[in-house]
């Protein structure tokens, strides 16, 4: 099999997010384990990257690693950790047992799914009909092919029309869908109603989080009528 | 990937000479950080050593490289040596995304002036410089020093915050270049003012087709979120000497100190690149597109390179990039000038100041633009 240069990165990346997403979990000082968070984070992005996900890689990048780790690394660095460090430091029979029960029920809720669904969730082959091409294989036959680049939201119409009629076609058309402006005409057309529901998800979580930090006597000394 | 060998060198020559090209800059620039105010206030600045005191700049490289290393001792060591890399890597990856020149063809190649010409040029120049807060913050926190504590949450925070009203402000220069290829919006601002309004094209030919004037509200609200962005005054809280000693980096000497100056320069430089590209045509010259530039060499340049007994097409092709370069440089230049002056010129804001700016009047103002933005594309049909 040939090597080529973004399988060697892919191996090189996995590597070190494998061992950074281990040390997340053995490293006894919470802050380490909050920046080494956002470097799996960050090399997550790298693989979106890899899979020509550009935007999808870009936004992972920002919401992440960019915005969310840091503000949890920030929040970490006001705390007093000593007590949090000794205990992972003692590192009993007991946390040990702790973190692979842990792993065990993943690995059970992950193969019940796998049941359930029966389509594998990509982790399991359960149908005996033959697989679809992993999507490496379709990324480099796609490079080669001559890519058609098209802004009229008419032609972006009739695939998506595609898409939605035909879900077996999903895998094949979707290595095409790189542009940004054909995920969005996605995003906004048929995921527009989970798009916004999610949306509705964040507005309650902000909103929970604004209402939780007044009435529990927060940083602010809130002063009514003034 | 069919990548060959001669590709992966060139690509590898490029990375490095950008690299270089940007960290050599700093020294530079510093150079005018200190003479430049120095005139605006009447006064000399550093001007013994060597012309015009240019070797000052190789005693400080020198001061810098031989001090002595020291560690505090209440420092987390891994994170305290890590820091000043944190900083500076991505100060200098943001830069790999910005075209700085028309791409050369000789000989059968093209070389294009850009270490990657991403389809999502500007998301990623976001993503990677969001991730210097890191960089700040594991500093301050490993320091073991209060001062540098306090810098690092006064540095974060500030960025978050200003993070949010840059990225909001140039979503209505995207909708307009509808596009997140740099080298593409710059494309859309070669000649004059034009578009297309109801349908029918609108022509002011004594302006240039430049963002700023589509744009002019996202063009103030980004520049003063860059100024938040880089640390720079008048939003320089992170460090405030008279309040916390030098912030962040107060424990820092020698060159890791240095490598915090040149992350922070690093992020002045892509930052000035940047507002060129988005606002002020990039690479192109006002009014004149490239086609008509090399046109011009292709029928002047034998004179100036004919010697080298290339052919016309390819001695046209690389004086067009020259000329290209030379005015981007002369327009990163001036944000960089821009920068050092009003660093001089305002004094530095008090915190609370600063969370206001940022929360209630740039994040409105960037959802007004958006808005604004929005209405005039849909209503009035207006197309770039």
């Amino acid at each position: 099999m040939e090597l080529t240069a973004a399988d060697i990165l892919f191996y090189l990346f996995g590597f070190v997010s494998v061992v950074s997403a281990l040390m997340v979990v053995f490293v006894s000082n919470p802050i380490y384990s909050a920046l080494l968070l956002a470097v799996v984070m960050s090399i997550l992005g790298i693989f979106f990257f890899n899979l020509e996900a550009h935007f999808i890689a870009a936004a992972q990048v920002v919401v992440y690693a960019g915005a969310v780790m840091v503000l949890f690394v920030m929040v970490m660095m006001l705390f007093d950790l000593k007590r949090e460090k000794e205990e992972v430091a003692r590192f009993s029979i007991l946390t040990v047992l702790k973190i692979i029960s842990v792993g065990v029920v993943c690995g059970v809720l992950v193969g019940a799914g796998a049941m359930i669904t029966g389509d594998g969730m990509g982790f399991i082959k359960v149908s005996t009909t033959e697989a679809p091409p992993p999507p490496s294989m379709l990324l480099k036959s796609d490079i080669n092919a001559p890519t058609k680049q098209t802004t009229n939201p008419e032609e972006l119409k009739d695939e998506v029309v595609e898409i939605t009629q035909n879900p077996q076609a999903g895998v094949e058309i979707f290595t095409k869908y790189t542009d940004t402006q054909k995920l969005s005409l996605k995003l906004f057309s048929k995921y527009i109603f989970i798009f916004e529901l999610l949306s509705v998800l964040l507005l309650v979580a902000i909103v929970g989080a604004v209402a939780l930090a007044r009435s529990k006597g927060g940083t602010h000394h809130v002063t009514r009528g003034s | 990937m069919g990548t060959t060998w001669l590709e992966i060198i060139i690509n590898t020559v490029k990375i490095a000479a950008i690299f270089v090209i940007v960290v050599s800059t700093v020294p530079l620039l510093v150079w005018v950080e200190r003479r430049g105010p120095a005139f605006m206030q009447n006064r000399l600045g550093p001007n013994r050593v060597g012309p015009l005191g240019l070797l000052q700049l190789a005693a400080d490289a020198i001061k810098f490289i031989f001090k002595e290393e020291f560690i505090p001792t209440k420092a987390e060591k891994i994170l305290y040596f890590m820091a000043p890399g944190l900083t500076l890597l991505p100060a200098a990856l943001t830069f790999a995304a910005i075209p700085l020149s028309t791409p050369i063809n000789i000989l059968g190649y093209t070389f294009k002036l850009q270490i990657a010409d991403l389809n999502i040029g500007l998301i990623y120049i976001f993503a990677v410089a969001s991730l210097g807060v890191y960089g700040i913050l594991a500093a301050g926190w490993s320091s073991g020093n209060k001062y540098a504590m306090l810098g690092a949450l006064r540095a974060s925070s500030q960025m978050i915050s200003y993070e949010i009203a840059m990225g909001l402000s140039v979503v209505g220069v995207l909708m307009m270049y509808q596009t997140f290829s740099l080298n593409q919006m710059i494309t859309e601002q070669f000649g004059y003012f034009s578009f297309l309004w109801q349908g029918s094209a609108v022509e002011l030919k004594f302006l240039p087709n430049w963002g700023v004037f589509f744009q002019p509200l996202a063009f103030i609200l980004f520049l003063t979120a860059t100024f938040a962005e880089t640390n720079r005054l008048p939003f320089d809280l992170p460090e405030g000497e008279a309040e916390l000693v030098a912030g962040f980096h107060t424990e820092y000497g020698g060159f890791k100190f240095n490598m915090f100056f040149m992350g922070e320069y690093g992020h002045m430089i892509t930052s000035a690149a940047l507002i060129t590209t988005l606002f002020f045509g990039g690479y192109a010259l006002p009014f004149i597109s490239p086609e008509q530039v090399r046109e011009f060499w292709i029928q002047n340049g034998h004179t100036l390179l004919g010697f080298t007994g290339l052919s016309m097409p390819d001695i046209a092709s690389v004086l067009t990039t020259i000329t290209h370069l030379v005015v981007f440089l002369a327009k990163t230049g001036f944000w960089l000038f821009f920068f050092i002056w009003v660093r001089w010129t305002l004094p530095r804001f008090r915190y609370d100041q600063l969370m206001d700016l940022g929360w209630k009047t740039l994040l409105p103002w960037s959802l007004v633009n958006l808005a604004l933005t929005t209405a005039l594309m849909y209503f009035a049909r207006i197309v770039k």
